[in-house]
């Protein structure tokens, strides 16, 4: 973290100084031409920044003592995703929730997978991508789309290489990888720059590069004229790569740009979204889906979600007795 | 390491939040190095603090400056504040959105090559 990053530093960039030294002037004229103002801040012994500061150790305050989930702890996000999908499976009681996929249904959506993911890599017809985006949302419990914002990749299906590990911040090293060493680590930073936020490798900083995306984006037919605009909006997006083969999937975010054209695959996974998501086992050969996930409000944590376990819970839940208000829908 | 989850960043807990296209200010730090990145987003933050408050200040009248410093002393993450800006100010948002958009071109500028 920074102290103080307005005082006067001799080891800044041209650039840096130069940002630096327009921060002074705007200071200035706040200060000169609002003197009344001015004087409140110094009598207050304040500067306009700490405005801000006060206000997140407010907020920091806030949360601790009344559980505002600003923090959450890493165990939260560490949760398997298979318990937030039991639960809703688990509770769909007649007068709470209406089970949204069949058993059949889900079974029919995992077989018609298994068939896609065989074809060469491309994009499913309009009408067979919408109805597995809907069938999807309904089982998972959230919103997955082969197109978001008006983008989508060049293909959501293919094959998904394994990459490196990923550098979090610059003097990351293989030993601080606590999973999978043996893939060795990139000598590079990621095509979308550093996972630590603002020089703090938070807990969702080591989550983004363990379940981390490499995806085609330097090919995208609109990158060239848009990247300024793309790039951003790739820079961690929550994405889902589904093996129909292995019937897993793995929640992870766009971390890095590849793989290059010629090596005939069409993304990558970390060394934990290979290995967890079972992507390249006798069965599946890499063979994978990938989506997005729409998830404005950052809820669906990353990892793994077995999709064989979900069955039961859907099962379970047809079994349930049918809710006062859907049967007087369906007459 | 002792590491804490930052579910929303802390740069973007400002009430004038909504007005800022973030995407801007993280292409604008990637215009620098990567070990200057938190020294720019800071310096970036800073310069808006002052942006926002000095288009506020002049249009604000001036016998609120005082009330509204205690407020953002006391809430400066609330986006009510912007409520509470309107029902005094004519168009403050679209003027805080001029203010905030001549800025970050002006340190585009400073940061490109």
């Amino acid at each position: 973290m920074i102290n103080n990053p307005a005082s006067t530093s001799t080891s800044f960039s041209p650039k840096l100084s130069a940002l630096q030294e327009y921060y002074h002037q705007t200071k200035g004229n706040f200060h000169k031409r609002h003197k009344k103002a001015s004087d409140w801040l110094s009598v207050n012994a304040l500067d306009l920044h700490q405005f801000r500061q006060t206000s997140q150790q407010v907020l920091a305050a806030a949360s601790l003592a009344g559980g505002v989930a600003l923090n959450q702890p890493i165990d939260k996000l560490a949760q398997p995703h298979i318990t937030q999908l039991q639960e809703k499976f688990k509770d769909a009681v007649p007068d709470q929730e209406i089970v949204e996929v069949t058993l059949e249904e889900w079974k029919s959506v995992i077989s018609k997978m298994q068939g896609y993911v065989k074809q060469a890599p491309g994009h499913l017809p309009e009408d067979e991508e919408q109805y597995l985006e809907q069938q999807l949302t309904d089982m998972l419990g959230f919103e997955v789309a082969a197109e978001l914002d008006g983008i989508r990749l060049n293909h959501s299906y293919g094959i998904m290489g394994g990459e490196q590990h990923l550098r979090r911040f610059p003097t990351d090293s293989l030993d601080q990888h606590d999973a999978y060493q043996e893939s060795g680590i990139a000598p590079n930073r990621g095509a979308f720059g550093w996972f630590t936020d603002n020089g703090v490798l938070t807990d969702q900083a080591v989550e983004r590069e363990k379940y981390y995306f490499a995806v085609q984006t330097l090919y995208l037919p609109t990158w060239n004229k848009d990247h300024a605009r793309l790039k951003p909006w790739f820079k961690f997006r929550k994405m889902i790569m589904i093996n129909p083969a292995e019937e897993i999937a793995v929640v992870g975010v766009v971390g890095d740009a590849g793989p290059a054209l010629w090596v005939n695959k069409q993304y990558g996974g970390s060394p934990e979204v290979i290995r967890e998501g079972k992507v390249w086992s006798r069965e599946s050969r890499g063979r994978v889906i990938l989506l997005f996930v729409d998830d404005p409000e950052d809820k669906v944590p990353l990892g793994p979600i077995d999709l064989k376990s979900i069955a039961p819970y859907i099962a379970e839940a047809e079994a349930l007795p049918m809710p006062e208000a859907s049967r007087e829908e369906q007459t | 390491m002792n590491v804490t989850m930052i579910s929303t960043s802390p740069s973007k807990r400002v009430f004038y939040a909504p007005l800022i296209r973030w995407e801007i200010i993280d292409e604008m730090v990637f215009l620098t190095e990567p070990h200057e990145h938190t020294h720019t987003r800071e310096l970036i933050l800073r310069t808006l603090d002052h942006v926002v408050m000095d288009t506020i200040m002049k249009h604000l009248a001036e016998k609120e400056h005082e009330l509204f410093l205690e407020k953002c002393q006391a809430e400066y993450h609330n986006e009510e504040l912007l409520d509470w800006l309107e029902e005094r100010v004519t168009e403050i948002k679209p003027r805080l959105q001029d203010s905030i958009r001549a800025t970050k071109v002006e340190i585009r500028l400073l940061l490109q090559d």
